[in-house]
């Protein structure tokens, strides 16, 4: 293997709004004005590298035209999963017949295939001689941390693999997978050492955020990869703060700053909150230069003395209930009402989907609001524990919360299979289906199986879905479709349908009937009125509608309210929303709701139920 | 790869299973877990046992293996994806369509 020990790696991650894209996009142009050959990648499939630069970039890597060191790739999981089958197959084709080949590029298209070619890519990155620094613009921080154990678990199989021989693995032939392993061990090894890769973490200056850092720094710990870094995006400069509702603000942020700096203790860069988008070679450089050399750290910030009086906000008033709205939001012929919120990470989904579950409970309606992220924090914003079983909100009468926890469904999923073989198998046959069970997939399918468990129950009016970021849930949706397939392809051959795969299959089919029904199921993207967000939800839903579901619903998040226009800066702000407000409306064809900035973050019930009426009314 | 074996006049002796697509052979992966292929791998533990080598490709995942073995193309394109599994022992195809049991294992070895 050439050697490429020379290359310094950075990752950003993070939950995606937080300018992850920027950060990475301005230090790939700053890397590259210091003279350095520089590649940045994304393996993010909502990405907007291309929107940052202005050109297009795709599946491929393509030369930056303002700079000629940069050169940049947007990995598209589709495409990287189509290489990777033809890749297969490619010793079948026109050798076998058209009707047995087809079925053969069917049985590939389970999610293992498409984690396994992303990966793939992935790691061909890792070495990557021809570039002294190589910028991943990673997925969001769930995904990626599964993407970064990846090679620790399979060199693990490999190894059991080859030396029981003969073996194939969940995830290829052993004999290819010890190749692999070496590069996977590299890759590894290249992601430890401090000298050459630096993780760094985007973060908004919320409460939130700060648990999901923790557990992603924490993960990393455990991989034994150590340098990490944290980048706070989005700090109200001091000076434009001149109102009571911005001060309040600023007060939160301080408040929040004061907590992170005594969490960590990792290098913290602060920067502040641009009035306008950052796209384009030039504010590209400008940021690049004010994170790299002028950035203010956080063991040198300042905070300011803040009062805060309360009593001069303007909220704005509350509206009376759009009835064309609530339609949406509950049951229709005596139907269950499933309601999903999809949209980047950071856009406020989980306090949306919680307002709305506050919302339609008070209008009669028993209901239950689920998360399947596993970063959710669905437990801090009502302040109780939310867990893997449906709980009463305190002081609720219809309100019930849960959590699908992948790690525990993964350990349900597990005992359910190996109470079975203990019954019939011996010890070592059964510790080898065990260890066959730590496979990659496994997570994905018992997940999936607590998704299917909760969209077939009768027991709620409503169920309000605070799904996971975009790309994921599009997967997980897609998932019933593709393993129904999977299922007839067992017809096809000869090991045959069971009778648990019939009840499977039509399990699966009721999910899919009842997701592409308007009147049981409404799909809402929550966005705030920028470029992004806007396109990556346009994208998805245009996904979405490929798979036969239609987006009924849009939520405009964080809008500026006028009370609060107090000087240019937060003029400048607000024009900018106000133009993509009007760029909504053109894109969408379903109604827009907005929800204005509001001065306490969406935590506790009161703050929620407050949400949930300037959404839908009162 | 080094066998134990258990009885020398086996030695070296091979079968080889050409699997169908599937998630994977050990049946527990996929929507559900697949008694047929958890038994098989009981059977073939104990096939090992009587010093016989035995190799499996999955048509997904080594379809090379199946290229190579002009026999088993020839099959599937008179048969279709049907005829698979494939058993073959020395060499030659001892059982198509589905997994031999135990007994039918012995006999061929015999």
């Amino acid at each position: 293997m050439k050697n490429n020990m020379n290359t310094k790696f950075y990752f950003f991650s993070g939950k995606g709004g937080v300018g992850k894209t920027t950060m990475a996009a301005s230090s790939a142009v700053y890397f590259a004005g210091l003279g350095k050959k520089t590649l940045i990648v994304t393996t993010d499939p909502a990405s907007n590298l291309a929107d940052v630069f202005e050109q297009k970039i795709g599946h491929k890597i393509t030369k930056i035209k303002t700079n000629e060191n940069l050169f940049a790739m947007e990995l598209d999981p589709d495409v990287a999963t189509a290489e990777y089958k033809e890749r297969t197959l490619s010793p079948l084709r026109g050798l076998i017949p058209e009707e047995s080949f087809v079925v053969l590029e069917e049985q590939l298209n389970s999610p293992c295939t498409a984690e396994m070619a992303a990966f793939d890519r992935f790691t061909d990155f890792l070495q990557e001689p021809k570039y002294e620094i190589v910028i991943f613009d990673t997925a969001p921080t769930g995904h990626t941390l599964r993407l970064l154990e990846l090679p620790v678990e399979w060199s693990g199989v490999i190894e059991k693999a080859a030396k029981e021989g003969g073996g194939e693995t969940c995830i290829g032939p052993a004999a290819a997978l010890s190749e692999s392993k070496a590069k996977f061990d590299q890759a590894i090894a290249a992601m430890r050492d401090t000298s050459r890769t630096t993780f760094v973490f985007v973060l908004r200056p919320e409460v939130t955020p700060i648990y999901e850092a923790e557990r992603s720094i924490a993960e990393l710990l455990k991989l034994k990869i150590t340098s990490q870094e944290l980048i706070i995006n989005g700090i109200y400069p001091q000076d434009v703060c001149n109102n009571p509702f911005m001060l309040a603000r600023l007060a939160k942020q301080q408040e929040f700053l004061g907590i992170i700096k005594n969490k960590f203790s990792i290098p913290i860069t602060l920067i502040e909150l641009e009035p306008g988008e950052i796209k384009g070679e030039k504010s590209l450089i400008k940021m690049g230069k004010k994170l790299h050399e002028q950035a203010l750290k956080l063991k040198d910030y300042q905070p300011v003395k803040i009062t805060i009086d309360k009593s001069k906000f303007t909220l704005g008033d509350i509206p009376k209930v759009d009835e064309k709205i609530k339609p949406l939001l509950i049951p229709q012929n005596s139907k269950r009402r499933t309601i999903f919120f999809a949209g980047k990470g950071g856009v406020g989904k989980t306090s949306v989907a919680a307002a709305t579950g506050l919302w339609i409970a008070e209008q009669g309606y028993k209901t239950l609001l689920l998360t399947t992220d596993p970063a959710s924090h669905l437990s801090q914003i009502f302040e109780q524990d939310v867990n893997d079983k449906p709980t009463l909100i305190k002081g609720e009468k219809s309100l019930w919360a849960c959590r699908i926890d992948p790690v525990k469904a993964v350990a349900e999923y597990k005992e359910k299979i190996l109470v079975e073989a203990r019954q019939k198998y011996d010890k070592q046959r059964v510790i080898a289906i065990e260890e066959e069970l730590n496979s990659p997939c496994t997570e994905e399918m018992a997940t999936f199986e607590k998704f299917i468990d909760f969209a077939t129950r009768k027991d709620f009016e409503v169920i309000v879905f605070d799904t996971a970021p975009t790309g994921h849930t599009l997967r997980l949706l897609e998932l019933p479709v593709d393993w129904s397939k999977q299922i007839e392809i067992k017809t096809f051959t000869s090991t045959g349908e069971t009778e648990i795969d019939k009840i499977t299959k039509s399990r699966f089919k009721e999910v899919i009937d009842m997701i592409q029904d308007i009147n049981q199921t409404t799909f809402s993207f929550v966005m705030y009125p920028e470029s992004t967000p806007i396109e990556e939800a346009a994208r998805a839903m245009d996904e979405l509608l490929a798979i036969g579901v239609p987006t009924s619903l849009v939520v405009a998040n964080f809008i500026l309210p006028k009370s609060i226009i107090t000087n240019d800066y937060l003029r400048q702000r607000k024009t900018m929303q106000e133009k993509y407000l009007v760029e909504m409306e053109r894109r969408f064809t379903s109604p827009i709701v907005e929800l204005p900035l509001l001065v306490d973050d969406l935590i506790g019930k009161d703050n929620l139920m407050l949400a949930g009426h300037m959404l839908y009314g009162k | 790869m080094l066998n134990i074996n258990l009885n020398k006049q086996n030695m070296n002796k091979k079968i080889v299973i050409y699997d169908p697509p599937m998630c994977c052979s050990a049946g527990v992966c996929g929507p559900n877990p697949d008694q047929t292929l958890i038994s098989l791998q009981d059977t073939l533990e104990e096939v090992k046992k009587l010093g016989i080598e035995v190799e499996r490709y999955l048509i997904t995942q080594s379809p090379e293996k199946f290229k190579e073995n002009s026999e088993i193309i020839k099959l599937i394109q008179g048969q279709q994806l049907k005829v698979l599994p494939i058993t073959t022992y020395e060499g030659k195809i001892v059982k198509t369509g589905s997994y031999p049991t135990l007994e039918e294992f012995k006999k061929f070895i015999n």
